[in-house]
């Protein structure tokens, strides 16, 4: 039987494999996901990552830490997760 | 059916110049496959193979201007080449090519402004995609971004890589250190990633730049005066991008 996959009580970090950014105003991040379209003026001021920078899962809205995993942005998330596996 | 017009077309960019203004036909597309004639002795009508390759000419031609036809006859080898012959606007369909200027013509005649024709041959093929940075001249320091490009939901992702072209005509940095251009792409146009990070601009040039891998269904150029410029910073320039 697998090992039960324990979560860590802390915000992990992880290393961004590439340059990222979203709008920083979480209505607008919800009018997109509402199916909106916006306009790149519209969005008002974005958050922006280079690659290489160190972001904590707890400085990403859900729907952007989901996005990174899903798109594998993250360069350390085999070794991350391994990490927890063996804690 | 839509029929096109010449004024149609948004712009013809090469290796750092803007010749749209020059060229009054062209430019005129030529796809070609290699055959060669594969019959012997004794055979009574002409056979033919086809060697598998395939050559992109283009040609094009327009009037004799003294400082853009001699700066582009001191052109040697391969140069990007990005054209639009329906519009100037995000997702217009566009043509990139790695263009090698073969010929440059100079034909004066009289009771009119003397001509030239021009032919490129290419040594990449021709790359099909979509405007993705209208031709525009741009000013502000930036980060900014061009509209998204919805590349639609039947292609989410292609997973053949991209290729990019960036022209870029004009540039003064005014005490900027430069001037970054980069394709970004994501899947829910929320969260972007770098997708193509073009080599920075310190002068106007031609970069073709490509990426493996995924490329999501929403796609945007990113522009950026990096540094501290001194506020009459500028730029002229144009992106497209081929989704594999």
């Amino acid at each position: 039987m697998p090992p039960k996959r324990r979560r860590s009580m802390k915000s992990q970090t992880h290393t961004l494999a590439r340059g990222i950014e979203f709008p920083a105003d979480a209505s607008v991040r919800d009018r997109i996901k509402g199916g909106e379209q916006i306009a790149y003026a519209e969005r008002g001021e974005m958050t922006r990552y280079p690659a290489g920078a160190q972001v904590s899962e707890a400085d990403l809205p859900a729907e952007v830490l989901a996005a990174c995993r899903r798109r594998g942005l993250f360069v350390e998330e085999e070794n991350a997760q391994s990490e927890e596996d063996a804690e | 059916m839509t029929l096109r017009g010449f004024p149609d077309i948004g712009f013809i960019l090469y290796a750092g110049y803007d010749i749209t203004s020059l060229i009054t036909s062209g430019p005129n597309e030529e796809v070609m496959r290699v055959l060669e004639q594969s019959d012997g002795a004794g055979a009574a009508v002409d056979e033919y193979t086809d060697v598998g390759m395939t050559k992109f000419d283009l040609s094009m031609d327009g009037f004799y201007d003294d400082t853009l036809i001699q700066a582009l006859e001191a052109l040697a080898g391969d140069n990007p080449m990005i054209y639009s012959l329906i519009g100037n606007a995000v997702g217009d369909r566009a043509i990139g090519v790695n263009a090698l200027r073969q010929t440059i013509s100079r034909g004066p005649s009289r009771d009119a402004l003397t001509k030239s024709s021009l032919t490129f041959k290419s040594d990449e093929g021709h790359d099909v995609g979509h405007v993705s940075a209208p031709h525009a001249t741009r000013t502000l320091e930036g980060p900014e971004e061009t509209a998204t490009d919805d590349w639609g939901a039947s292609n989410d992702p292609s997973t053949d890589g991209a290729i990019a072209y960036l022209v870029c005509n004009a540039l003064t940095l005014d005490s900027a250190d430069d001037l970054q251009v980069d394709i970004i792409d994501s899947d829910d146009d929320i969260t972007y990633g770098d997708l193509i990070n073009f080599t920075a601009l310190t002068a106007v040039g031609a970069q073709r730049a490509t990426a493996a891998g995924n490329v999501e269904r929403y796609t945007q150029t990113r522009w950026e005066f990096s540094g501290t410029p001194g506020g009459n910073q500028t730029s002229q320039f144009a992106t497209v991008l081929v989704r594999n």
